[in-house]
């Protein structure tokens, strides 16, 4: 309880001294943060760490419980343990606590404890997060970051279990709900299922992981959020052919960053009407002069995500290779100047 | 900087920074110096961030010295302040041996989780939009730490696995594919016994003849064998 105290001083501290304006995030923000950062401070060294969390970890206060979970995950990035102690940990937090924050910071940790492992056994844990009951709302940041680390511990793997259970959780949210911006980290984490598995990099005939991207794509075409499923689309692309450099790629992507906005602000209508329905949403795009009076304001709100997904994977292509990387860098000083109508 | 859709202009920075991470190069230190002090706040704490990425681990001077004065020059503002202090940890990540550099042996290999964390990153910059990441969760942040990994060049002895302190040369590093005969690899050199700290472009090669290497490349842990008289 002693270093609890402690931690809430120098929380203190921090605002009154360092920050001369108020810190962005609230307080019990600042505090998960500040105990989770102790998993930074003793990187890759798990017996010790664990030591020196024990005592956050039996807190009852929820946001110094979840900093010690997180604080879990960090130290036990990229380390092989046998007794897999961040496996024990999270997933019990995870099942027993009722607690959104802590739920979360669990979740999270997993995602960094074992990124890139494809351990079986964390599916068991994590996949039910996914699952959307009937009677309450879904908590779109747990389900987001349910996806993400599942994204993150079967990286590059195509696993057609979690693809289909996170296709199935996109299918069942309704539309405000995929609106929300937890609603991209559920795509991003179905991203990175295909994470460099274009054809550029499969020398087998089969080429499992170009069929199954197809699939991905065709079945999410159906979802009512227009600007949710071309995000979906861009951030695949980058991810399939991730440091790939494959220049004609490349090009393809700047050119339809260039392109002007054919697609519409989906949001505008949606929180003025009620109903959302997708017959309606994909009929949107015949109306044309609706979708010049509001595309400022979608600027604005930000739902055109699959621009900067593109920029981004004009980067994340072109990563690794000297010539790729100067011409890439030129490109985009071009996208910054040009004014795109 | 005055023209371009607000949304693609917010993600260039970033794009820029992922093409050069951990390696501040002066080019690119100039236009992402240049965009943060941008008018829109998200393009300026995209910038920030992206200084952050390209200098991390690296203790660069330069950088150090705009990440100061941009501290100073917003002072007031709580959000690009906690951006502008992310990005300060992250220049002297680990005190400097550290880095964020998915591209590992010789530049040639590209580690996945290490990308996937960077990727994540800059995604979630951009879907949560910087004003609800830094307030409401900062902690996502901390998901750049399964791409942090040490730069340094440890020998081990292939045998007992204990550590050796044997002599190396580091000099930066020049590009000899398709030349004839044995050319150098490094240019500049020092020489340095082990564990040694590679900087970016920078590489290392044995200058004793009692060991020889077990792996081609000089990076991370090696194991070396000693060579009978």
């Amino acid at each position: 309880m002693v270093v609890v105290e402690v931690v809430i001083f120098v929380c203190l501290f921090h605002q009154l001294k360092f920050t001369s304006p108020p810190p962005p995030y609230s307080y019990h923000i600042a505090l998960l943060c500040n105990v989770a950062s102790i998993g930074l401070m003793h990187l890759w060294n798990v017996e010790v760490a664990l030591s020196h969390l024990d005592k956050f970890l039996e807190s009852t206060d929820s946001h110094v419980k979840a900093g010690a979970l997180l604080a879990v995950g960090i130290v036990s990035c990229n380390v092989e343990n046998e007794a897999e102690p961040a496996m024990a940990l999270l997933s019990e937090s995870l099942f027993e606590s009722p607690d959104n924050t802590i739920r979360a910071c669990a979740t999270l940790g997993l995602g960094i404890a074992y990124i890139g492992t494809r351990k079986e056994f964390l599916l068991p844990v994590l996949l039910p997060l996914l699952d959307i009951s009937e009677d309450a709302p879904p908590n779109m940041e747990l389900i987001g970051l349910a996806s993400l680390s599942l994204g993150l511990i079967f990286g590059g793997s195509c696993h057609s279990e979690i693809a289909s259970s996170i296709i199935q959780t996109l299918m069942s949210l309704e539309g405000r709900q995929l609106d929300d911006p937890f609603a991209q980290l559920i795509v991003l984490g179905l991203s990175f299922l295909f994470i460099g598995r274009s054809s550029e990099y499969n020398f087998d005939e089969k080429n499992e992981g170009e069929d199954m991207i197809a699939v991905v794509l065709e079945s999410i075409q159906v979802l009512p959020n227009l600007s949710l499923v071309k995000g979906a689309e861009s951030l695949i692309q980058m991810m399939s052919y991730a440091g790939s450099g494959n220049v004609l790629k490349i090009q393809e992507i700047a050119a339809a960053t260039c392109q002007p906005q054919h697609t519409e602000p989906i949001n505008d209508t949606v929180a003025t009407t009620e109903a959302a329905e997708p017959t309606e949403e994909t009929m949107r795009p015949a109306n044309s002069s609706q979708s010049e009076l509001n595309s400022s304001q979608s600027d604005e709100k930000h739902h055109e995500l699959f621009k900067p997904y593109s920029v981004v994977a004009l980067a994340a292509i072109a990563l690794g290779e000297e010539i790729g990387t100067e011409m890439s860098f030129r490109l985009l000083g071009h996208l910054v100047r040009r004014r795109i109508f | 900087m005055h023209y371009g859709d607000a949304s693609i202009r917010r993600a260039v920075p970033l794009a820029m920074a992922l093409l050069s991470i951990s390696a501040p190069k002066t080019i690119i230190l100039e236009s992402l110096s240049k965009y943060s002090h941008d008018h829109d706040a998200g393009v300026a704490m995209s910038a920030i961030l992206a200084l952050g990425l390209i200098g991390a681990g690296t203790n660069n001077s330069r950088l150090a010295i705009i990440l100061r004065s941009l501290a100073s020059y917003y002072s007031r503002d709580g959000q690009l302040l906690f951006v502008v202090r992310f990005a300060q940890g992250l220049l002297h990540a680990g005190k400097g041996i550290l880095n964020l550099s998915p591209l590992h042996a010789h530049k040639s290999l590209l580690c996945k989780p290490s990308l996937m964390a960077l990727l994540s990153i800059c995604s979630i910059f951009l879907s949560l939009g910087p004003e609800l990441l830094v307030c409401k969760f900062p902690y996502l942040l901390f998901l750049v730490v399964p791409a942090l990994y040490p730069r340094f060049l440890m020998t081990v002895d292939a045998n007992t696995l204990e550590p050796l302190n044997v002599s190396v040369r580091v000099g930066q590093a020049v590009d000899v594919v398709g030349q004839a005969g044995r050319p150098k690899t490094i240019t500049g050199f020092q020489t340095h016994a082990t564990p040694v700290i590679l900087s970016y472009s920078e590489r290392a090669e044995l200058a004793t003849e009692a060991y020889t290497a077990l792996s081609p490349i000089l990076e991370g842990v090696v194991l070396l064998e000693s060579v009978p008289q």
